[in-house]
């Protein structure tokens, strides 16, 4: 067999090129997330020095006192809860139907449930506040639940459906097969072999949820803002030790809960929340 | 699969799958359609109506103003621009990278996770981190004027729209990134080999084998990069002399004096001229196959 050509030693030049490019990327990739936690800790921090002269943690106690802040967490929290809840329910058999059984105008139907995607995000956002506004939901905990739900619907019928081509049909069948009715088949069959994806879209649900900020901002009310909307304003106050606390503190779980996704479900999903 | 087993799938299929009936499908459908009939296409029908209503019924005036308005005229020609600039750098960053990983014999598991590290922050993060790094004494700047020499003294790139156009490279090019770099792993190198081994220089090779065969990658990557820097609120709310992108503007409209009109003509804009490069990138694929 003829030596394939790329099969040379690259020259020292060609891997030299390629390894100051790569350390390059990487400094540009991660030099945003390092320069955000280093203000995190930083006591002092002065221009030309790359690295702060001296670290404290003063600054994420300072972040839990920041008005509201606890309060707004707690808002986030319950919001994602019950937009995992409600996302999963209506997502569910949607994506059974739209995965399993044949019918007329399924791609229509895809369609429509891929649009909220297609558009802009701030133009969904100003229609919702627009309508919001007129039904007197804006600034109401189910406005912004309501919100957040077409923020997460697209993604959490895309992984169910996905789910269920992939869980093959004929184990249901048999159940059938074998007198169960259709109930029991999709209650002790289909189900089970859909709870990994269940798990994954709702953790993938829930941090959407969690870190959802341009719909939130236009329909939330200082009583219903959430923790990005706060940390919005605190950013506004211009304190960035703190802001930068604060956007840790909200970094740190997004980024956890995707790299497991990514590592145990091994579903290529990212946050890849708009606005 | 035999012919037999072939029968009895359909037979089992026409049984108890097919026979579900027409009003049980709505029905399982039906949560999902309202919630996308009740907050995306009211909203967005909610919009165009605000864009064109008055007290004398329907009107093109705020059409007219936003197109004859340098402010909101200049912010179109700038978020388009600002746009198309990080596309082109996503596409270039994303062709070396490409390139990069696919000679590589260690590191790739690494690259790959920098490459989607930008989609797993939260974007309102993004865009502050961003600003942070990219401030006059920022990181970025130290790299530039302390560790490279390139830059006499700090650049002011936050705030401005190089700034913009830097942040959503950051944050969109994974995008084009992730397309391009499965294509060329899909590549048949036996081709490359083929013109190589016929006396084709290393540039020509690229130049013209591997880069036409990358063009559907690189185009439908770039639309997702483009799109997603065309609309972004954060990043311009937070790092940009903000005004001049067009999400911005919608949002200013509306926290600076209630114009809900105005702001609804610029988001109406936004969203045709989106629809729009969907819809050709839709026919140009339709088109092909």
């Amino acid at each position: 067999m003829l030596a394939r050509p790329r099969a040379r030693a690259a020259s020292w030049l060609v891997l030299a090129t390629r390894a100051i490019f790569v350390a390059a990327f990487g400094a540009f990739v991660v030099g945003p997330i390092a320069v955000l936690v280093l203000w995190s800790i930083a006591q002092q921090w002065f221009w030309p020095s790359p690295l702060p002269s001296a670290y404290t943690l003063r600054w994420y106690a300072w972040a839990l006192d920041v008005p509201n802040v606890l309060r707004s967490l707690q808002m986030s929290l319950v919001v994602a809860v019950l937009v995992t809840a409600v996302t999963t329910a209506v997502a569910l058999p949607a994506a059974w139907v739209i995965g399993r059984v044949p019918f007329r105008g399924k791609a229509a139907v895809r369609a429509a449930f891929a649009l909220p995607l297609m558009v802009p995000y701030i133009a969904l956002g100003i229609g919702i506040a627009t309508v919001f506004y007129a039904l007197g939901l804006a600034g109401t905990l189910g406005g912004v639940v309501l919100a957040h739900t077409i923020a997460t619907l697209p993604f959490g019928i895309l992984v169910l459906t996905a789910a269920v081509e992939a869980a093959e049909p004929e184990i249901e069948e048999a159940a059938l097969a074998c007198g169960a009715s259709r109930w029991q088949a999709f209650r002790r069959v289909t189900l089970p072999m859909l709870a990994p994806a269940l798990l994954s879209q709702a953790v993938y649900v829930f941090t959407l949820s969690m870190d959802e900020f341009t719909l939130t901002l236009l329909v939330s009310s200082p009583d219903t803002a959430t923790l990005p909307v706060q940390m919005y304003a605190a950013i506004g106050e211009g304190y960035f030790q703190v802001s930068s606390a604060l956007a840790v503190l909200l970094l740190t779980p997004s980024v956890l809960l995707i790299y497991l996704m990514v590592r145990f479900a091994r579903t290529s999903l990212v946050s890849a929340e708009g606005g | 699969m035999t012919a037999a087993a072939g029968a009895k799938r359909h037979a089992a299929d026409d049984r108890f799958i097919a026979t579900m009936a027409t009003p049980w499908i709505a029905l399982a459908l039906a949560p999902a359609a309202a919630i996308v009939v009740m907050l995306v296409l009211f909203p967005l029908g909610a919009a165009v109506w605000t864009s064109v209503a008055s007290a004398e019924g329907p009107t093109l005036a705020r059409y007219v103003a936003f197109f004859s308005t340098p402010r909101s005229y200049d912010a179109l020609l700038h978020t388009v621009g600002m746009a198309g600039a990080a596309t082109l750098g996503s596409i270039l960053l994303s062709l070396a990278l490409a390139l990069a990983i696919r000679r590589m014999r260690v590191g790739r598991a690494t690259l790959r996770t920098l490459v989607t590290l930008p989609l797993a922050v939260p974007v309102l993060i993004a865009a502050y981190a961003l600003t942070l790094f990219f401030a006059e004494h920022g990181l970025f700047n130290y790299l530039l004027v302390h560790v490279l020499g390139i830059a006499g003294k700090p650049l002011v790139i936050s705030y401005t729209w190089t700034g913009l156009v830097l942040a959503c490279v950051w944050r969109f090019f994974p995008y084009t990134a992730l397309v391009v770099i499965a294509a060329i792993e899909g590549l048949n190198q036996d081709i490359e080999d083929a013109a190589a081994c016929a006396g084709a220089r290393p540039h020509q090779v690229f130049l013209r084998i591997t880069l036409p065969l990358l063009v559907p990658a690189v185009i439908t990557g770039s639309v997702l990069t483009f799109v997603g820097a065309f609309g972004t609120f954060s990043i311009p709310l937070i790092m940009g002399r903000g005004e001049e992108m067009l999400a911005v503007v919608a949002y200013r409209h509306v926290t600076g004096g209630f114009d809900w009109g105005a702001a609804a003509t610029v988001v109406v804009v936004m969203a045709v001229i989106q629809l729009a490069l969907l819809g050709a990138y839709r026919r140009r694929l339709s088109g092909r196959s």
